[in-house]
């Protein structure tokens, strides 16, 4: 087992590795010189070259990738050119915010997806389980952009009952509309999963066991069948984490908030490469970090499958 | 959500398995659900076909009575019948063309995801050792990075057009589709006749394409459909970042960002659009569903 | 200056905290602001608040364009204009006590100049006398910066310069404390410290900024309110309706597209509006060395091409129509000059003359910040009509300047990008976008135009610094700008105008740019009325 977990772990690393090398090639590409930027309007070429060399601009990229992994080994993500200050900093500001909307976003989609997965499995081919069908896919077929924009309408401008979007003060408030947005898509989805996992447990043989010993329906699903159709369900968010962070993002855009995807947003506009780097790594390891817990879970769910 | 793909395979199956013994097709006509899918699967590709004979207006013109005096749009009324952008164009032209650029970049993007997929997977999951290790390895690498961030990453550097979106967006979705095969061509080729084959000396080449393809084939026409949503979707929301394709090329996903600031005094530029991408995404879904279930890629042989 | 509104429409909004105290403006925005250090900020959101912590030797008479002395007492010019002396105030302090002298001034500019800085104001002031020797490492100061005594300092210029005096009432050119300098390195910007009316107590970044008032500060009556309250992440459209249920001040980014209609034809929230000409010119750049652009005619022709009244009514009917590179409210303005009239069978005759009687195919940059992406669809839907095609990039604006800026791009849209006066002077809208010096990789002359003698006009025309000689200098730049608008390296579109909102209970003069200050200048706004 610890085996395991350390080769997941490494593995993870080299995951980070790799996005991180993918991203900086990606980064390379870019055909300008954001030194040009920083330099303002009114400079000299020389000023440029001199900012240029300053950023460590005009040495060839094996260099400038090595540095730039040296300096991270050191907790060190760069400075930023736009901001003027330390990536890790900014990083420190708007990662917050991009954590509390994963949270009561993934909080949704299981506040929403489990009742509903349930009730459907339950009263399997009746109305209900027609109705929440049909809610889960249009849920798995909605943008959160779209998602997004209708409940700011209905919620935040014809009915005001919460901020039309924004950080404010960073209340809980500013976050409903946030997270069902993000979250609408994984409830209808996790729903199915949990369905149909439900009532392959059901069908097993310890459930009509209970059954036959007398336990009452209600009692057999919660204590017997939930327990183990839950796992898969919860493995699958950390599976889901890399799709699940581009909704973040998506939504960060729609209701302004001051997150890792807003930061990273601005950071394209201005091709501020440290800060996009700093921001793509943050969420590399979030996504690694995510399989991870899937990868521990999973194994616990199946005892045909072993650590290996 | 490209989640669905990765299960798809596996929790339908038992469901499909209690239809008996009707062939896919009568499966899929009794499927009332997918016939609704296949219908607005349809009605969208009807739309983007014959988009230039249906739509009122040229999408790009700019009417000079389509904004009041201080460039407001025009709400839905006879003229407009979806109401005006805000340049003054006929949103429902708009639409009915912006439909060809979702199936174009659908059907492109989610075919290219798929075919690079597929040889990924079954290549990993056929010869194993270290190409599999490094096929898989590098998989694992693009489902750690956020989808959309490297869409987006991608897409502001190369310049966005129709094709390098539908590009990016295959670079996106392949992966889902690897794993999945990946994790099929393992388990075929646990069972003992693929063994056999080896055993009596049948050219690997010869064993892949006539023992493991034909199992794969119903499993690649899901993703087709199923993917083709996923796709849809992506390039919505790259539309909606910005990144998507550009203007004055018509993409809903495109007029919704142009416009989501008069969310609150023109909502209609958020909401038909929006509507245009559920119900195509919905269709997709629901089809592709269906011949899920009628393909039954597990319960027949 | 460039004016990058990295705005991205999106709707959000803050909590509903009413006034915290009746002296305490609450201004939002959209995004945070990179940076408060005097020698980087040059973006339109940071430019005023820099101007209320920090302060220069000269700034602006409010409400006017007219120079006057700030942290100097007074100045004398020697008659070749190559010299500057000036006694500075006495007793001034910076805001963590420190006191202001001289030396301080040259410490500032040499700060400001020195390449670690990364300062985008160098090039204002590589006209001080070994300053270019001390930028190129090969002096360890400005030999052109001389400290007489603790409250004296003289600057020497390498050749007369009519608008050293503007110069010097830009931000770069501010006083900034060694101490906190050397406390904070590179991070001053976020930790500023100035003589100026008002001095930061907090900044939480992406959030909100508080700037509260100088109590000693040197100019009596100023600021006039209590408390700057910065909210940043805050929409336009959200800010506009907070503002109109009473708990926004002022609407830092504007009034929003969507809701301009429903201002300007209201009579009770179009009182609230502040409307002012900005000294601005939104153009199309026609690269000169590009075909088929090195054709006057063709350039000529495109200037005719478009009706500027469709332009205008995509952004809101907001702005003025242009007919020539000087904005109206800059000095040297030619109110007798009349441009091209908009006549596209005209424009597609002489397109046919010049050799292209089917038109041409071209490509037109814009930057990706509404509204510029639609203004450039109506251009390109125009020039569609005399057959010439066009084909948008529409890119980051860095990506779009860096492109022109290497002089690879054959039309760019400026709008959201260039070209905002730094200082009300003809001249920088000559030298930084015009000259033949700016048509240089990196230079910001997009259209790569150069015409050697009306450098020379230009370069004559600085020279007369006397103040006698301000109307000759004055109608010789004017001169300058009607020929060359004339060979039509631009097709200017129109001249931007400010409109400020605000609550009712806000007033005074700060609310009159005059083309300086971006949105307002927050030293001379005041409460004016009861919530």
């Amino acid at each position: 087992m610890t085996a395991y977990v350390l080769r997941r772990l490494l593995q993870g690393v080299g995951a980070i590795l790799g996005v991180i090398t993918v991203t900086f090639i990606l980064t390379y590409i870019v055909p300008v010189n954001p030194a040009q930027m920083i330099a303002g309007p009114s400079a000299t070429p020389e000023v440029v070259q001199r900012i240029s060399h300053q950023l460590g601009l005009d040495q060839p990229l094996p260099v400038r990738y090595v540095h730039y992994l040296w300096n991270l080994v050191h907790f060190d993500m760069g400075r930023s050119y736009a901001q003027r200050t330390q990536v890790s900093a900014l990083v420190a500001t708007h990662l917050p915010v991009t954590l509390k909307l994963m949270l009561t976003g993934i909080a949704c989609e299981l506040l929403l997806g489990i009742p509903i997965g349930i009730l459907s499995s339950v009263a399997q081919g009746s109305w209900w389980d027609r109705g929440f069908t049909l809610f889960a896919f249009v849920g798995v077929s909605t943008p959160q952009f779209v998602v997004g924009l209708i409940l700011l309408y209905l919620f935040g401008y014809l009915v005001p009952w919460l901020p039309l979007g924004g950080y404010g003060n960073g209340d809980l408030t500013h976050y409903v509309l946030p997270a069902l947005s993000v979250g609408f898509a994984g409830a209808g989805w996790y729903a199915r999963v949990l369905r149909s996992s439900l009532i392959d447990v059901l069908r097993q043989d310890y459930v009509r066991t209970a059954r036959a010993k007398g336990v009452k329906p209600r009692a057999q699903v919660f204590r017997h069948a939930l327990r183990n159709a839950l796992l898969p369900v919860i493995a699958l968010v950390g599976l889901d984490l890399g799709v699940f962070m581009g909704g973040v993002i998506v939504v960060e855009q729609v209701f302004a908030l001051p997150g890792l995807g807003q930061m990273m947003w601005q950071a394209i506009q201005v091709l501020d490469i440290p800060v996009i780097m700093g921001g793509v790594l943050m969420t590399a390891v979030f996504v690694v970090i995510g399989n991870l817990i899937a990868d521990m879970i999973y194994p616990l769910l199946d005892p045909r499958i072993q650590y290996h | 959500m490209t989640d669905i793909l990765e299960t798809a395979t596996d929790d339908i199956r038992e469901e499909a398995r209690s239809s008996g013994r009707r062939s896919w097709w009568q499966r899929l006509r009794g499927d009332r659900t997918g016939m609704i899918g296949l219908v607005l699967v349809v009605l969208v590709v009807l739309a983007a076909v014959f988009a230039p004979l249906i739509a009122p207006y040229d999408p790009n013109r700019q009417f000079a009575n389509g904004l009041s005096q201080f460039g407001m749009p025009r709400p839905p009324d006879a003229s407009y019948l979806l109401g005006t952008d805000l340049l003054g164009r006929d949103l429902l032209s708009r639409i009915l063309f912006g439909a060809r650029v979702s199936l174009i970049i659908g059907l492109v993007a989610n075919g290219v995801a798929v075919a690079i997929g597929a040889v990924v997977g079954v290549v990993a999951g056929y010869f194993r050792g270290w190409l599999g290790t490094v096929l898989m390895r590098f998989t694992d690498v693009m489902t750690a990075f956020p989808a959309l961030v490297l869409a987006i990453a991608l897409a502001a550097i190369l310049r966005p057009s129709l094709w390098i979106v539908a590009l990016v967006i295959a670079m996106v979705n392949w992966v889902y589709v690897a794993r999945a095969i990946y994790a099929q061509v393992l388990a075929i080729r646990e069972r003992q006749y693929i063994e056999a084959t080896t055993a009596l000396g049948i050219p690997t080449f010869g064993v892949l394409v006539r023992h493991i393809l034909p199992q794969l084939t119903m499993s690649l026409l899901v993703f087709a459909t199923l993917g083709i949503s996923t796709s849809v979707l992506l390039e919505a929301s790259l539309s909606y970042l910005g990144v998507g394709v550009q203007p004055p090329t018509p993409s809903w996903g495109g007029i919704i960002n142009a416009s989501q600031s008069y969310l609150t005094t023109a909502p209609w530029l958020v909401l038909f659009p929006g509507l245009a991408i559920i119900l195509t995404s919905v269709g997709f879904n629901l089809f592709g569903e269906a011949l899920r279930d009628a393909l039954d890629v597990g319960g027949r042989r | 200056m460039r004016k990058w509104a990295i705005a991205f429409a999106i709707l959000l909004a803050s909590a509903g905290v009413g006034f915290a105290a009746n002296s305490t403006v609450v201004l939002t925005f959209q995004n945070d602001i990179s940076t408060l250090d005097p020698a980087i900020g040059y973006n339109w959101d940071n430019w005023s608040m820099i101007q209320a912590i920090f302060d220069g030797l000269m700034t602006y008479k409010p409400g006017t364009t007219e120079l006057q002395p700030a942290l100097a007492k007074s100045y004398t010019v020697s008659a070749d204009g190559l010299t500057y002396t000036f006694d500075l105030r006495q007793g001034v302090t910076f805001t963590d006590g420190e006191p202001f002298n001289a030396s301080d001034v040259k410490f500032s500019f040499e700060r400001m100049l020195d390449p670690a800085t990364q300062s985008p104001g160098v090039g204002f002031f590589t006209g001080i006398k070994g300053a270019q020797a001390f930028i190129d490492g090969k002096a360890k100061d400005v030999s052109g910066i001389q400290v007489l005594s603790p409250t004296q300092v003289q600057f020497t210029l390498t050749q007369p310069d009519a608008t050293f005096l503007n110069k010097l009432a830009l931000n770069f050119a501010f006083a900034v404390p060694p101490k906190a300098v050397a406390k904070w390195g590179k991070d001053f910007g976020h930790h500023p410290v100035g003589t100026g009316g008002f001095s930061m107590k907090e900044w939480v970044s992406g959030q909100r900024l508080v700037l509260v008032k100088n109590p000693d500060y040197f100019v009596p009556g100023e600021p006039k309110v209590g408390e700057l309250d910065f909210q940043f992440g805050v929409d336009p459209n959200v800010a506009f309706l907070r503002l109109q249920r009473g708990e926004v001040d002022i609407l830092g980014d504007g009034i929003p597209s969507s809701q301009f209609a429903k201002v300007m034809s209201d009579p009770k929230l179009k009182q609230l509006v502040v409307s002012s000409d900005q000294i601005e010119t939104s153009y199309v750049a026609l690269n000169t060395t590009i075909k088929p652009f090195d054709s006057l005619q063709v350039r000529q022709a495109l200037n005719m091409a478009i009706d500027k009244k469709q332009v205008l009514l995509v952004n809101n009917n907001r702005d003025v129509a242009a007919n020539q590179i000087l904005p109206p409210a800059m000095p040297g303005y030619n109110q007798d000059y009349k441009g091209f009239p908009y006549d596209p069978t005209k424009a597609k005759q002489m397109l046919a003359d010049a050799g292209y009687p089917n038109g041409f195919s071209s490509v037109l940059y814009t930057s990706n910040v509404d509204p510029n992406p639609r203004i450039a669809q109506v251009i390109q839907q125009q020039f569609a009509q005399i057959g010439v095609k066009l084909d948008i990039r529409s890119l980051s604006p860095s990506a779009v300047i860096d492109a022109a800026s290497q002089g690879k791009t054959p039309m760019v849209w400026s709008g959201g990008m260039a070209w905002l006066d730094d200082y009300p002077d003809p001249n920088d809208f000559w030298w930084p976008i015009l000259a033949c010096s700016s048509a240089v990789p990196g230079g910001w002359n997009w259209p790569r135009y150069c015409n050697k003698q009306l450098d020379a006009e230009g370069q004559k025309a600085d020279a007369m610094v006397q103040p006698s000689q301000k109307d000759a200098r004055l109608a010789l730049w004017r001169d300058v700008f009607t020929k060359a608008s004339n060979e039509a390296p631009w097709i200017p579109l129109f001249n931007a105008r400010s409109y400020v909102m605000h609550s009712p209970r806000m007033g005074g003069i700060g609310f009159q740019v005059a083309g300086i200050y971006t949105p307002v200048n927050y030293k001379e706004i005041e409460i004016v009325g009861g919530q």
